[in-house]
This record gives C-alpha cells, structure tokens and sequence, in this order.
C-alpha cells in the first residue's frame, strides 16, 4: 500500500511539474499574447502594473514549482504555490462566466487541451483536476526519487538515541 | 518515544517555502518584464491617417469590386455618426468597405474566420502578430496595400478585444490608418452585408 502511494505521489509530481513547465515556456515565449489573455479578464482595470507583472510572475511562478517538481524538491512548497495560483486562476475564470466576457484562456498558448475557445466549465473542471493534483502533493509530499527524500530522510529508529531519563 | 517530526512533512516550512518560491518568481518576472516589454493598448497617436469617420486617403486604392452587388437599401449615409476615427459604428464601416475599399482584418479565431468572414477580409489575430508568425501576412499587407491604406480590424464587438490587440500590434509597425469596428461579425452578418 505504501509503495502504490509513494509511485502515485511521484507520478502525480513529475506529471504536474512537466505540464507547468510546458505552460509556462508557452506563456514565456510570446509574453504578448499572455498580457492580451490576462487584459481580456478585466479584473485590474486600468492598473496596468499589475497586468504586466501578472504576466511575467505567472509563467515564472509555474517554472520554478514545476522544476522544483520534477526535481522532487520542495514538493510540499512547490505544491502549495501552485495550489495556490490555480485557486486564483479559477476564480478569476469563474469571475469571468459570471460577467460573460469572451475570453480565452492563454493558460497553454496556443495549445488549449482537452478545452478549446472562450473559457467555460470545462476549464473550472480541469483547474479543479490540477487543484487536487497540487493539493495532494501539498498534503503528502512528493513520493519517493526526488531530493526531498535526499535531505529529509527520517533516521531510522536505530539511528535515534534514546534521550536520558535521569 | 516519539520521533522528531520531519521538516518535510511539516506546513509551517511548506508555507514559508511557498512564499520563498513566490518571492522568487516575482524577481524573476520583474526582471523579465523590464527587459522584454508588452503592449497594453494601442497608442493611436500614431494613427495619423484616421483622424476623421471615413477619411479618404489621397492616392488609396479603391477595390474595383466594393461598389458591386451592393442594395441601395444597406448602404449607409456619407456620414455616419457615432464613432471617434478609431473606434467606428458599423455604419462607417459599411462606408469604408463600399466607398474605399477598405481591407478588412478579421481578428477572431482561424475555425470563426474559415466558417464565414466578412467578403474580403484576411484573418490575421494578435497572438499571430506577437509570435512572428504573421510575418509573412502583414510583408503581403505592406506589399499590396502600403502602410497609409484603410484598414478596419473586428472581431465579435461587444467585450471583444481582440481586434484591439491587433491594432495596437499594428501601430509600431507603421500602420497608420487604421480603425476598430465596434460592432462584430454578427452584426454585419445580421445586416445583410457581404461575407464568404
């Protein structure tokens, strides 16, 4: 049972951690097209500011958790801040169905898999898939062949000394 | 006894972890956004040609076809009120595409654009233009049309900005005419106008 738990969490981390790498390379190379995807949500008004460096946070955010990720570094860390980000996202994707605004998502670039054109439920319910991907790592940890395992190996019992009870 | 809990399976360095992570993401983003910089809106200062509703452009070409096959009955009055000179209604438009020839821009979706598009239009979108990718289609614009032809950029009106993004790719380049129809593609669909 353990086994199957630590192959699922090291499955899920390198998985999660390839797709955010993916996404955020799309997002890097045409910054452009991200800033048009996050202007056409109308959440910042005329703050630009914060268009621009949502536009360049995002992508570096995905980058570094999803590195991180597949390194098996920082799993639980890595975890939380997408978790974190993908929250925010689908808030704003929900935002937007709520106000219906016609936008696409920019989350892929041009590669919008498994949902294409203008958002929908279909992207809540693949955020939602991502949520639960990230929340496990965030609650469990990244399994086993990352480095985490490597720096915070638990010592054996064997290794421990018992304190003194004088 | 019990075992020291593990640093790895603790929240509190998790939660640190994250925000040392976001902490970092943002210096990074930062630092990219002060190198690679974006466009939020078109500077249409630099829209010299299109100052007024419909301007004629002196030596413009006028396509041989736009005045053929069109109704008495959609065409619209020589001025159409309603827009700014960048920022036209639909009836402006209409004048642009009958009395000037105007090219059209579709910048909606490939799949909308070869479903129907406005007669004429060539489908060119924002993220085509940032990526290079339109290279070649706006070298054919500059070639055919030169950078002082009418051009109308639209895509489905009402919260669409896409055909924005266009235009305000386009400015840079030296497109200086150029105007963003309001209304979209249903609109002029719905009006009878032409489309293929």
């Amino acid at each position: 049972m353990r086994a199957i738990e630590t192959g699922l969490l090291l499955l899920v981390r390198v998985v999660l951690g390839v797709l955010f790498i993916f996404a955020a390379w799309m997002k890097l190379k045409n910054p452009q097209a991200f800033a048009d995807s996050v202007l056409a949500f109308k959440i910042f008004g005329r703050a630009d500011h914060l268009v621009v460096l949502t536009t360049f946070v995002v992508p570096w955010l995905e980058v570094i958790c999803g590195a991180l990720l597949v390194l098996g570094l920082w799993s639980r860390a890595a975890g939380i801040a997408l978790g974190a980000q993908l929250l925010i996202f689908t808030g704003g994707i929900i935002s937007v169905l709520v106000r219906k605004l016609d936008v696409t998502c920019g989350c892929f670039g041009e590669y919008e898999w498994p949902c294409t054109g203008a958002v929908s439920m279909c992207h809540v319910g693949r955020n939602a898939v991502l949520l639960l991907a990230a929340g496990l790592l965030a609650w469990r940890g990244g399994g086993v062949a990352g480095l985490d395992g490597l720096l915070w190996r638990r010592p054996s019992r064997g290794a421990i000394p018992e304190p003194s009870r004088s | 006894m019990s075992l020291a809990p593990n640093r790895a399976t603790r929240l509190g360095p998790a939660l640190a972890g994250a925000l040392a992570l976001l902490g970092a993401a943002v210096i990074a983003g930062a630092a990219h956004s002060w190198v690679v910089p974006v466009t939020l809106r078109p500077d249409w200062s630099k829209n010299s040609a299109a100052r007024g509703p419909g301007r004629q452009e002196s030596g413009s070409q006028i396509r041989p076809d736009a005045q053929a096959g069109i109704p008495d009955q959609v065409a619209a009055p020589p001025s159409a009120p309603g827009d700014d000179g960048q920022y036209i209604d639909l009836a402006t438009a209409r004048r642009l595409f009958v009395d000037e020839g105007a090219l059209f821009l579709d910048a909606r979706s490939k799949e909308e654009y070869d479903k129907a598009h406005i007669a004429g239009a060539v489908h060119l979108s924002a993220e085509m233009v940032s990526s290079g990718r339109a290279a070649g289609v706006v070298a054919d614009l500059v070639a055919s049309y030169g950078y002082d032809f009418p051009i109308v950029i639209y895509c489905h009106g009402g919260d669409c900005d896409a055909s924005d993004n266009v235009a305000k790719l386009l400015l840079p380049m030296g497109f200086h005419n150029l105007r963003v129809m309001t209304a979209g593609f249903a609109d002029w669909q719905n009006a009878g106008y032409e489309v293929e």
